[in-house]
């Protein structure tokens, strides 16, 4: 990951243990789950809005970054949102903003972009410009439900595993959310990524799935077993 | 009675066998898509950004890939409530992405695209499902990435595999490697950790360590 030099992927690995922890923390049934970690969170969360607001955003992403355009993305995500704005509460369509002729060429230059790009380099704003307000608002539907599911299974079947695939699974959830800052993986099919994403939440409903059948097993056999238990109670012999 | 058994046994690891196989096609695409560029000769030069047209080749993959998860589904027998409950917080989402043909700037290209999203999410669903344990699961992605880095290891050796701006591997881009090693490194953890996961610690050592440096 060195030789690649890719903030990114720095940024990404960075930032995801340090969500996982805090996630594993707070899903943990102990004191430091319960009110350090809320506490701590929020502590950090005030400093990080009181940072923000009292100094210029592009001098905080500069200090951070390096560079506050993020390598010239700004121009894409202004394009993007410029072609959303045309219909903001359904977008443009799936699939129809990049990659769609030769006219894209000549649109980006319209709207001083200076590169070709085929993604807005921001998951949030491409699913936003292509499916508007409606598709915004259903990805984070997606993204909730994502969450609450791996939530119920590290809590019922890796609450004490730290290298598992609960730990793994929160690790590529909020990688995601973090790539998908500076580029675009949500519903962009053949991203590795996102094809990860689905692979392990599926999974995850599948060992989830597999718990419930066990314990419809377990209570359907104390039914079974509680009413033989009363039969041979009743019985004369 | 004996040879029914035995026959019934060859049949189920046939099936696993299968179903591997199955997974490793798709999580290996990277390598794949590697050697088919290495092969035709294809750089990041000759890829146009603004081409709108797709991929035979991609195209009979995800068909292929679609056309035998279901075939396993229905040899493993998954369930289809699960299949539901899995493919549940997808639905919304995909019917919005599929109705937005309607009103699309491009409804040829919405159509093929949000077919192509639907048949890829199914597939990898169907694909996950089939997987039973935690273990296996595991391994599985241990086993994928491995390859992959050692692919990654072996294009040190080849200049295209450096950009002027970093390191690429066997991508066309440095931020898609470093994703790659990024996604790789905790499974590695793992591996090293589980010896369930990874049957060799110093494999797993081994790739850990050059995923972090390169």
């Amino acid at each position: 990951m060195i030789l690649t030099t890719s903030k990114t992927a720095i940024g990404f690995t960075v930032i995801s243990l340090l969500m996982l922890l805090c996630t594993r923390i707070v899903v943990s049934r102990n004191v430091y789950g319960r009110v350090l970690a809320p506490l701590m969170l929020l502590f950090a969360a005030l400093v990080s809005v009181v940072t923000i607001l009292s100094l210029d955003v592009s001098e905080v992403l500069t200090a951070i970054f390096g560079d506050a355009t993020f390598t010239g993305r700004d121009e894409v995500w202004r394009y993007a949102l410029y072609k959303a704005s045309g219909n903001p509460f359904q977008g443009v369509g799936y699939g129809a903003l990049w990659q769609v002729g030769g006219e894209v060429k000549t649109s980006l230059k319209n709207a001083e972009v200076r590169w070709i790009a085929n993604q807005a380099h921001n998951g949030y704003i491409d699913i936003y410009a292509q499916l508007g307000y409606v598709g915004f608002v259903l990805l984070f539907v997606f993204l909730i439900h994502i969450f609450v599911r791996l939530l119920k299974y590290s809590s019922t079947q890796e609450s004490g595993t730290i290298f598992g695939l609960a730990s793994y699974t929160f690790y590529i959830f909020w990688g995601a959310i973090i790539y998908n800052i500076t580029e675009s993986s949500f519903f962009q099919g053949g991203e590795q990524m996102w094809i990860l994403l689905i692979f392990v939440c599926a999974c995850v409903a599948r060992l989830l799935y597999n718990d419930l059948v066990v314990r419809r097993a377990g209570v359907e056999f104390g039914r079974l077993r509680r009413s033989w238990l009363r039969k041979a109670a009743l019985s004369p012999d | 009675m004996r040879a029914a058994r035995s026959h019934n046994l060859a049949l189920a690891h046939a099936v696993l066998i299968y179903r591997d196989a199955l997974i490793y096609s798709v999580l290996l695409t990277p390598v794949f898509v590697y050697l088919y560029n290495a092969v035709a000769g294809i750089g990041p030069q000759d890829i146009d950004l603004t081409d709108p047209s797709g991929n035979v080749i991609d195209q009979v993959f995800i068909l292929t890939i679609f056309a035998n998860s279901v075939l396993l589904a229905f040899l493993l027998r998954v369930p289809l409530q699960l299949f539901l409950l899995a493919i549940l917080p997808f639905v919304f989402i995909m019917a919005w992405m599929v109705a937005s043909i309607g009103w699309s700037e491009f409804p040829s290209l919405t159509l093929r695209r949000a077919s192509r999203e639907l048949i890829e999410i199914t597939s990898i669903v169907l694909l996950a499902l089939s997987l039973q344990s935690r273990e296996a699961i595991l391994s599985l992605l241990f086993r994928a990435f491995f390859v992959i880095n050692l692919f990654n290891v072996a294009s040190l050796a080849i200049s295209s595999s450096f950009t002027p701006i970093g390191f690429a591997g066997i991508y066309l881009s440095k931020n898609t490697a470093g994703l790659a090693f990024a996604c790789a490194l905790p499974i590695f953890i793992v591996g090293i950790v589980d010896r369930t996961v990874s049957a060799s610690r110093l494999a797993a050592v081994f790739a850990f360590v050059t995923s972090s440096a390169m």
